[in-house]
């Protein structure tokens, strides 16, 4: 990467420049790794966080015992089992929120995995980027639409989008507010993991630039700052992950179970 | 990534479409990305729901179900040890019961014997006197018999001598018995 300093430091490029998706792995000492179309850069570390996990759960995950065994798994399992009670099971029942606990487990670990590869130097933060968390939303669509009509029936289905007790001669439009209700849902649950994971990026990357645009001594006030957005944001990363994923049971089971 | 322009270092950003007053390059749409991303995630979700999910899933169940099974099993116990404690101390008030009455049913047969021996004694005894007044009553009587006897023969001496005449001892006998009777 260059090194900024200075006049020609420009501080609106060197903040788009951290969050792009490009088609280059940016590495140190000015080395660049041309990736091959399609892999980007977030697709890129998509695959490395897949990587991550299935090493972490497939392979360092102790599944022989019947006790619990190290603090890798016992840490791990602390999360699925918050994931499957506190989550699934909470919001969709006991039946269908263990047949669902594997999506949201799935879910949680993917975006909080990709929320802290964005943290660590080297790797960009994937979930900073909307077609990225889009994707993830399309993935929570498709159990509120396909997952829902699988499960009551294209009526039962229909049925969710009428609300009890209002006159039938409303009916149509109240439909069509529910439907876009769900579509809005949706998409803000996409903008807000994207626009949290940007902004504290912003703010890192602007305060690190700060320093560089204001000189060099500034640096004994910043980095105490910017030591403390990094902490806050590590709590971010859960605390998105966790958010996206509570919000999607809401949401299925809301449509698996209208009547509630 | 970076050009050179004299002293100075400016960073080159991919898409320029920002400087244009268009979109920055991290709004653009991408759709590969965005179905890409959707099927890494249903990729993922695959594999790790067979190689991750369901094992360890069914792994944190049947502990679930051993733990369960365990405090079931240490409440049972629990009650158990409960019911056999209060039937220990039913067992110990009957116990204590039981020797407290065997303890007054010895008292009562002890004090029963005791009385008993004591009339026995009491009646013994008395027989014993009884016997012993009676044995002393005869020999009392025989004392007198006899002494009466030899006081008749001592006063037909002392009147043989007296009188000077003697009289045979059939005659002397009946003499003194008619005495004796008169008296």
């Amino acid at each position: 990467m260059a090194q900024p300093s200075g006049e020609g430091f420009k501080l609106d490029q060197y903040l788009l420049h951290h969050v792009e998706n490009t088609h280059e792995w940016h590495l140190p000492f000015g080395i660049s790794v041309p990736l091959p179309y399609p892999l980007s850069l977030h697709l890129l570390m998509i695959l490395i966080a897949s990587s991550i996990l299935i090493l972490l759960f497939v392979v360092l995950y102790d599944k022989q015992s019947n006790r619990p065994r190290g603090r890798l798994s016992n840490a791990l399992e602390s999360f699925v089992l918050f994931i499957r009670n506190d989550i699934a099971i909470e919001n969709l029942g006991e039946e269908d929120g263990r047949k669902m606990t594997p999506v949201f487990c799935t879910m949680f670990f993917m975006i909080l995995t990709l929320n802290l590869l964005g943290l660590i130097p080297l790797f960009s933060t994937a979930t900073a980027n909307f077609n990225v968390t889009g994707g993830l939303m399309l993935a929570t669509f498709f159990y509120l639409t396909v997952g829902a009509i699988r499960k009551n029936g294209f009526k039962g289905f229909c049925h969710a989008f009428v609300i009890p007790g209002v006159p039938k001669v409303l009916n149509p439009g109240m439909i069509v507010i529910e439907v876009l209700g769900l579509i809005i849902r949706s998409v803000v649950l996409m903008v807000r993991l994207f626009a949290n994971l940007l902004g504290g990026h912003f703010v890192l990357l602007s305060l690190t630039g700060m320093s560089v645009v204001l000189g060099l001594i500034t640096l004994p006030f910043v980095v105490p700052v910017v030591l403390f957005v990094y902490l806050l944001e590590i709590f971010v990363a859960f605390l998105q992950a966790y958010i996206f994923t509570f919000l999607s049971a809401i949401f299925i089971g809301q449509m698996y179970h209208p009547e509630h | 990534m970076a050009k050179k322009d004299d002293n100075t270092e400016t960073i080159e950003v991919p898409h320029d479409a920002h400087a244009d007053g268009g979109l920055p390059g991290f709004l653009t749409p991408d759709v590969t990305l965005l179905f890409v991303t959707w099927f890494c995630f249903f990729g993922l979700l695959f594999v790790l729901s067979k190689f991750a999910w369901k094992p360890i899933l069914s792994l944190i169940d049947a502990r679930e179900e051993h733990l369960k099974k365990s405090v079931e099993d240490a409440d049972k116990i629990r009650e158990e040890m409960a019911s056999l404690a209060e039937t220990q101390k039913l067992m110990m008030q009957e116990s204590e019961a039981k020797a407290q009455a065997i303890i007054e049913d010895s008292r009562k047969a002890a004090k029963e014997a005791a009385k008993h021996i004591t009339e026995e004694a009491r009646k013994e005894s008395q027989i014993i006197l009884e016997n012993a007044q009676r044995d002393m009553k005869e020999e009392l009587k025989e004392a007198q018999a006899s002494l009466r006897e030899e006081s008749a023969n001592i006063a037909i001496e002392l009147a043989n001598k007296i009188l000077g005449e003697e009289l045979d001892d059939a005659k002397n006998k009946k003499l003194i018995s008619k005495y004796l009777k008169d008296l």
